[in-house]
């Protein structure tokens, strides 16, 4: 059995991997991350007790961590962080892991491990080369090619949420943070995300036309995403997903509105399925086949 | 906000220490004349490190020394302080500690965003290299308010 543990900004999540017949988390547990507060040292300290946890009541042989923040795959490190995770640059739960338990432990990022949980386990199943983007407060993508994550010469590939667009980074202009600036600043209104959408869904023109532009920038990414890597597919994922039935016939259009007349014209987009959870999946599989390659 | 927080009198450079012990001592000396601890503080801060371990040694060659408000903050305040020979903690990861960041908070809030500021400041590896190195209040003044 695999222990997996996800850790965010917000919250650490963690659970066992249970692999026979359908792989699905048991014993599912959430924990305030405090990050703030404690640093990135509290965090290792956290992952240590929760680790302890499981032990005695599971046989444990291996810990996998999906992770806010940039990450050395090589080496495990934390490579940076922003601000909501103070002095996590140079933290390695991995060899934590090891010198503590004694088991195996890879750390990968969060975007990364999302991705690799749909690839396996989710909306890219049988496909090989996909991008998954990941849309909340800010924005974020994973590149996979041949079924693996492509990373870049320093773990940046993917990052599109520094792409430019109109001299504004995509994160800027596509992001839930777009949306809940650009409604109060033309409504007055201060909305979270999911008010947002029920005032839309109420019939609120204004609101409706802010999530028109919301989604035209969005899909201006998308297509610049399409023309780099040509991927079969692309997965939309993050807080969004929560309104994938408003924003999916929006989405689409715009996409082949503006493929119209383009050669080989389709962009297959799909939104994620597995949710939260598809951090703690992706890093588990990670953690498998390093375990099978003994790798680790 | 660094600007109004920290002022020359919380930096001290080039200090000695015998061991990590002493070095929290040494690191505290500022804030006890400041009257802004009690020498109690001091011990609690210890203790934090003998019961949890060196957790306070949150990033390489940094320790952000602390203990609770109740064990004798009398006032908020913040102390610099580097070392002219490495102290070892035990972490690790991090050891061994150049700089220590003596933290007298009153609440459990109101510190954490000077620290989100100060983790921007701290990763910048040639900054921190400088504040390690020099020998001048001043001048590590300098390092921690230009961005």
């Amino acid at each position: 059995m695999y222990l997996s543990i996800d850790i965010g900004g917000t919250n650490i999540k963690s659970g066992i991997i249970k692999e026979s017949g359908i792989v699905e988390i048991l014993d599912k547990k959430e924990f305030p991350t405090n990050a703030k507060r404690v640093h990135g040292i509290g965090i290792e300290k956290k992952i240590v007790e929760i680790i302890k946890n499981y032990i005695v009541k599971y046989d444990i042989k291996g810990v996998a961590i999906s992770t806010a923040g940039g990450v050395d795959s090589n080496t495990n490190e934390i490579l940076y962080a922003n601000e909501n995770i103070p002095f996590y640059t140079g933290i390695n739960l991995s060899n934590t892991v090891r010198n503590i338990y004694n088991l195996p432990c890879i750390v990968e990022n969060d975007v990364n491990c999302a991705a690799i949980g749909e690839l396996y386990y989710g909306s890219g199943k049988g496909y090989s080369n996909i991008f998954c983007l990941t849309v909340g407060t800010g924005i974020g993508g994973a590149i996979i090619i041949d079924k693996n994550i492509y990373h870049g010469v320093s773990f940046n590939a993917g990052e599109i949420g520094y792409m430019k667009i109109n001299k504004m980074n995509f994160e800027d202009i596509a992001s839930t943070s777009f949306l809940v600036k650009r409604v109060k600043s033309i409504t007055g209104l201060e909305l979270n995300g999911k008010k947002i959408f029920e005032q839309a869904l109420k019939g609120n023109e204004q609101i409706q036309q802010i999530i028109e532009t919301f989604c035209e920038n969005l899909v201006e990414g998308i297509i610049n995403i399409f023309y780099v890597l040509n991927p079969e597919k692309i997965i939309i994922g993050g807080g969004i997903m929560e309104q994938s039935e408003y924003l999916y016939p929006i989405i689409n259009k715009k996409i082949q509105y503006a493929m119209n007349g383009v050669f080989n014209n389709n962009i297959d987009l799909s939104f994620a399925k597995l949710g939260n959870n598809a951090g703690m999946y992706g890093a588990y599989h990670l953690l498998k086949k390093c375990v099978e390659k003994s790798t680790i | 906000m660094l600007n109004d927080e920290i002022k020359l009198s919380d930096i001290k450079v080039n200090k000695e220490a015998i061991d990590w012990k002493d070095a929290i001592h040494v690191a505290s000396l500022s804030l006890i004349e400041s009257k802004k601890i009690k020498t109690s503080y001091v011990d609690a801060m210890i203790r934090a490190v003998e019961e949890n371990g060196p957790y306070i040694v949150i990033t390489k060659h940094i320790a952000l020394a602390h203990a609770r408000p109740e064990h004798g903050v009398l006032e908020k305040g913040i102390s610099f302080t580097t070392f002219k020979e490495p102290v070892t903690f035990g972490s690790e990861m991090f050891d061994p500690v150049k700089l220590i960041i003596t933290l007298a908070a009153t609440d459990s809030e109101s510190h954490l965003d000077l620290l989100s500021e100060l983790s921007d400041i701290l990763s910048d590896k040639e900054k921190t290299e400088k504040m390690y190195e020099t020998k001048n209040e001043q001048e590590f003044l300098e390092l921690l308010q230009t961005v």
